[in-house]
């Protein structure tokens, strides 16, 4: 594995600065994606900025029929929340169809 | 506003807990938690398969919930709960799940072992959770075993559930 720095960010400002200052840089949330392709030395972050403590957990239904998923919600918490399986079924299973266990659970940016 | 960015070659400090323990890290900041259970910490239950979050080997329960160890850096770790295999057995009493597998021979070389465990374990206590053979043969898909254990696997997840439900149906009559 290539070095690279790391920091976390404690705040959405300090998250955008740390990026901002080094343009290298990536967010890690869960890191599937992230450390897998880093291993593979496809992607080579000179910084990896922990993003986790943000608050980026909610999931929020907008009036108009929209739904705001945050950053940090894992794929396996955004399959059971009640507004998913009510109002995007499809998403739901879409979301169960793929991966594993241990990665859906695992902290994963929702693009 | 000062930013304090380390520089690459620094060793950071991570503070977690491991089977209950506090552990203090001096790792480098691209150390790998499995990387870091086995070869630092000499956990050798937690096994490297494929390092890619594919195998499930590598299967560890962070914070409760059941996570591949070689997709997750030391340092995310910071204050976290980690239990690994070695940590799920207490004052030497096995859990219903390590008693079920060996009724049922639910392994021949034992490598993807742990790892099964750990994520049935966390299928187990987990409450809104499916209980049918399909929906666990879902569960544990993250978990392959080349020895071809499966059947038995998915028989001791099953006995160890029946074990666990009348465990708590007893606790329940005890005033």
């Amino acid at each position: 594995m290539r070095p690279f720095a790391f920091s976390r960010a404690d705040s959405l400002e300090t998250a955008v600065e740390y990026r901002q200052a080094e343009p290298n840089s990536a967010f890690v949330a869960g890191g599937t994606t992230l450390l897998d392709l880093t291993k593979l030395d496809v992607m080579r972050p000179s910084r990896v900025i922990d993003i986790n403590a943000l608050p980026l957990e909610g999931i929020e239904r907008l009036g108009d029929d929209r739904l705001r998923i945050g950053a940090l919600v894992t794929n396996a918490d955004l399959a059971r929340h009640p507004a998913v399986r009510e109002d995007y079924p499809l998403l739901a299973r879409a979301i169960l169809a793929g991966a594993s266990t241990q990665v859906r659970k695992d902290r994963k940016s929702v693009v | 506003m000062q930013m304090s960015l380390s520089p690459p070659d620094a060793t950071l400090t991570v503070r977690l807990i491991l089977n209950g323990e506090p552990v203090t890290l001096e790792v480098p900041p691209q150390a790998i938690l499995l990387d870091v259970l086995r070869d630092q910490l000499h956990l050798g239950g937690t096994k490297k398969g494929c390092d890619h979050g594919q195998c499930g080997a590598c299967t560890v329960h962070v914070d409760g919930r059941a996570v591949n160890a070689c997709l997750r850096l030391a340092a995310m770790c910071e204050g976290q709960a980690i239990t690994t295999i070695e940590g799920l057995a207490e004052k030497g009493q096995l859990h219903p799940i390590q008693e079920a597998f060996l009724v049922h021979d639910a392994y021949q070389c034992g490598y993807c072992s742990p790892g099964q465990i750990m994520s049935a374990v966390a299928l187990l206590e987990d409450p809104e959770a499916a209980t049918d053979d399909a929906a666990v043969r879902d569960a544990m898909s993250g978990n392959l075993c080349r020895c071809g254990a499966y059947r038995n696997i998915q028989a001791a997840i099953a006995d160890a559930r029946r074990h666990l439900e009348s465990n708590a149906q007893q606790q329940g009559r005890q005033p």
